[in-house]
């Protein structure tokens, strides 16, 4: 042991180390010192990487370590329903899509964006509930499973393009080239998901009457976001969709990818700085909560 | 203001029993911080009590601190305050390193994945590069021992195992202060001392330690400061070996007072029956004294025919028991098992006051200071009846060196045990 020991390089403690304390744990307000509580969730934040991608390579792994179709699982599910739609749908069925479109192609990239949107909300609501065994005894670091919920939403939607892409080829639609940017579509999509779900992770971490509520919450947003339907003024929800900030990421999109009609494009310009801003918004609320939601648990 | 690495003032920190108010609670503190004020109100609100109470300490480089109480003193609470998990209610901790590391007795380490993994998630999360992990990682494997074991989930691990690994996991992060909560409890003997080994030697080279144990002897043996929790308040702070008379006089008011608050006889039969049906019959008899007496010199000495005593006093009519008395080294190494109640021999135990005695012939201990654990179990199932010794007052048995020269070569050689035989 004392070889081990000695192979320590402890940096010897001077003056300047010593005065100022590093660490303070105090009872005042977190956000008393509103400058000090971001600088050290940003501190965090960049510590937080290395552990991420370990966990982000776990989750993975694990995921499809015991299934011996591995990751073929992974993009099966969206195969499925896009076989399903297609041979489903042989006669069209009016208003469900505008723009000349087939509207298969309408009903897969909206199912396979509000698999994306509501993995991402799912994965990022459950991670307090789901992590709280660890958190209750080691101090780590929560960004790094929230980065980590983020990586597996983002492999994901990497594991379900190329259905996108054999459904554009089965049905001759030519991309266009401004389908490049669709990937910042999908990225506004994950991140609306992940703020929503950060802002009701404590809830649901703290109380099962939350936890059993927001299982409904999928079906609500099925029906409050252009999945199958396309917004047309005169339907009855065209007004929900577009006061619902989903709706833009999902028909940019579509928009980009192949060139749908956009209901009213430059909303999309507000929803992405406030899918940014729920995702800051989400991550700075689960900190500043996890501390009580640790002494529930511990209680 | 040399050197301090942690400094806590008036800490303390309430908690609520009640599973409905406490979510109330919970909700209206994180909406408090939203308030954005300098301290949360003083009191307590229906239904909370202080779990840590205005507790004040300091850790220097180089000391070892050891928090003893009894169960629900507030150890764990004031360990969980300490490393940031829990925020104070009350007062502030001020730390001046940010090398820390805590084990406890899960380790720290995930369960569901596996040794390696743990190895990468634990120093990756202690912020060391990917690329120098890799780099030590057979080492640390290497060190631990449990090479065979590495890729298998930690939870298919023996508690000893886990430690192992947590142990070379988190040497080579050399903090500079390892918080330790009752980890030394797990593991076989080889281990411990190992363990045991590596922390006085982790000391020695100016490292620090807060160690949590119900054990006064293993704090004896590696705090020079200690401080005793009672009801989450700071009971006494000092040295070891002072504050610790005191533990013992605390845990004796503590053993009156259950003694005295115990329910009429016509209830008690009621709960033994209770507890009967649980198997539980813990403390049902209490150990009151450990009597030993040379026969053959005017002390204990190697080779000397001495006689033990266990004197007991029980609460339960009780047959098919079993006696023993453990002998430890001061380092907690166990020397040797004086055991009473095998084979068809069995005793029992009746209400009111016991004797059981044993007689060796020649000790064979050399000379030195003995530590004793007292105590008295089922037969079938070994579960306790009473214990002395272990949370208590230490017992020591003192071993008086004299004249022989068979006993002085022994010294001389150091030899572990004193075997007197006859030679012809």
């Amino acid at each position: 042991m004392a070889n081990s020991d000695s192979q320590c390089e402890k940096p010897s403690l001077n003056d300047s180390h010593l005065h100022t304390p590093l660490i303070i744990y105090s009872a005042r307000s977190q956000l008393l010192g509103r400058k000090a509580f971001l600088k050290n969730a940003w501190k965090d934040l960049t510590l937080a990487v290395p552990l991420a991608k370990r966990l982000f390579l776990q989750n993975i792994a694990q995921r499809y370590r015991y299934s011996s179709l591995g990751l073929f699982w992974a993009f099966v599910p969206s195969a499925l329903i896009a076989i399903l739609l297609t041979v489903g749908q042989r006669a069209n069925i009016p208003g469900i899509s505008d723009g000349g479109f087939p509207p298969q192609v309408y009903g897969i990239f909206g199912v396979i964006m509000m698999q994306t949107f509501l993995e991402s909300l799912i994965n990022q609501r459950m991670f307090l509930s789901q992590y709280i065994h660890l958190l209750i005894r080691q101090k780590i670091p929560i960004e790094s499973l929230i980065l980590a919920g983020l990586g597996e939403a983002a492999f994901s939607f990497i594991m379900r393009l190329p259905v996108l892409i054999a459904v554009l080829i089965f049905f001759n639609v030519i991309p266009k080239p401004t389908a490049l940017l669709a990937p910042l579509g999908f990225a506004v999509i994950i991140a609306l998901g992940a703020g929503a779900g950060l802002l009701l992770a404590p809830w649901n971490a703290l109380s099962k009457d939350v936890e059993s509520l927001l299982q409904f919450m999928p079906w609500l947003f099925f029906g409050l976001t252009p999945v199958f339907v396309a917004a047309s003024p005169g339907n009855w929800y065209y007004k929900m969709f577009l006061i619902n900030p989903l709706t833009y990421p999902f028909e940019a999109v579509r928009s980009w990818t192949y060139g749908a009609p956009m209901i009213y494009p430059p909303a999309l310009w507000l929803v992405i700085p406030l899918s940014v801003m729920l995702l800051l918004g989400g991550w700075l609320f689960c900190r500043l909560s996890l501390p009580y939601v640790i002494e529930r648990s511990l209680n | 203001m040399e050197n301090i690495l942690l400094e806590t003032r008036n800490l303390s920190k309430r908690f609520c029993r009640d599973p409905r108010l406490a979510q109330k609670y919970t909700i209206e503190d994180i909406l408090w911080e939203f308030r954005r004020q300098s301290e949360q109100s003083d009191s307590l609100r229906k239904g909370e009590f202080w779990a840590v109470n205005n507790v004040s300490l300091q850790l220097k480089a180089g000391e070892s601190l050891g928090l003893i109480g009894h169960n629900g003193s507030g150890k764990s609470t004031l360990l969980n305050l300490l490393i940031g998990i829990l925020r104070p209610t009350r007062g502030e901790i001020r730390w001046y390193t940010d090398r820390i590391i805590m084990i406890d007795n899960q380790s720290g380490l995930n369960p569901v994945q596996t040794g390696r993994e743990n190895i990468y998630n634990k120093l990756s999360m202690h912020g060391m590069p990917l690329k120098e992990i890799s780099e030590n990682v057979d080492e640390i494997i290497d060190h631990s021992g449990i090479r065979d074991f590495i890729d298998s989930p930690l939870g298919t691990y023996s508690t000893g195992m886990r430690l192992r690994l947590a142990f070379s996991i988190y040497t080579r992060l050399c903090p500079d202060v390892f918080i330790i909560d009752e980890a030394l409890g797990g593991g076989d003997i080889k281990f411990r001392e190992k363990f045991n080994h590596f922390l006085r030697n982790y000391l020695e080279n100016g490292g620090s330690l807060i160690l949590v144990s119900h054990e006064p002897i293993i704090l004896q043996s590696l705090c020079d400061q200690c401080l005793i929790l009672d009801h989450g308040k700071e009971y006494r702070l000092g040295k070891t070996s002072e504050v610790l008379f005191d533990y013992y006089e605390l845990m004796q008011i503590k053993a009156e007072d259950q003694i005295n608050t115990q329910l009429p006889l016509s209830q008690q039969a009621n709960q033994t029956s209770l507890f009967n049906q649980q198997g539980y019959q813990f403390g049902m008899v209490q150990i009151t004294e450990v009597k030993i007496t040379p026969l053959d010199a005017p002390e204990v000495r190697p080779g000397s025919q001495v006689k033990f005593e266990i004197i007991c006093e029980s609460q339960i009519d009780k047959e098919n028991i079993e006696v023993y008395i453990l002998v430890r080294r001061s380092d907690t190494s166990h020397l040797a098992l004086l055991y009473g109640g095998y084979g068809d021999r069995s005793y029992s135990i009746k209400v009111g006051t016991n004797h059981f005695s044993c007689l060796v012939e020649n000790l064979p201990f050399m000379p030195g200071r003995y530590n004793l654990i007292a105590g008295i179990s089922h037969m079938e199932n070994h579960s306790m009846l009473g214990l002395k010794g272990v949370t208590d007052v230490p017992m020591y048995l003192e071993v008086k060196s004299f004249h022989h020269p068979a006993l002085q070569v022994c010294q001389g050689v150091q030899t572990s045990i004193y075997l007197p035989g006859q030679w012809h």
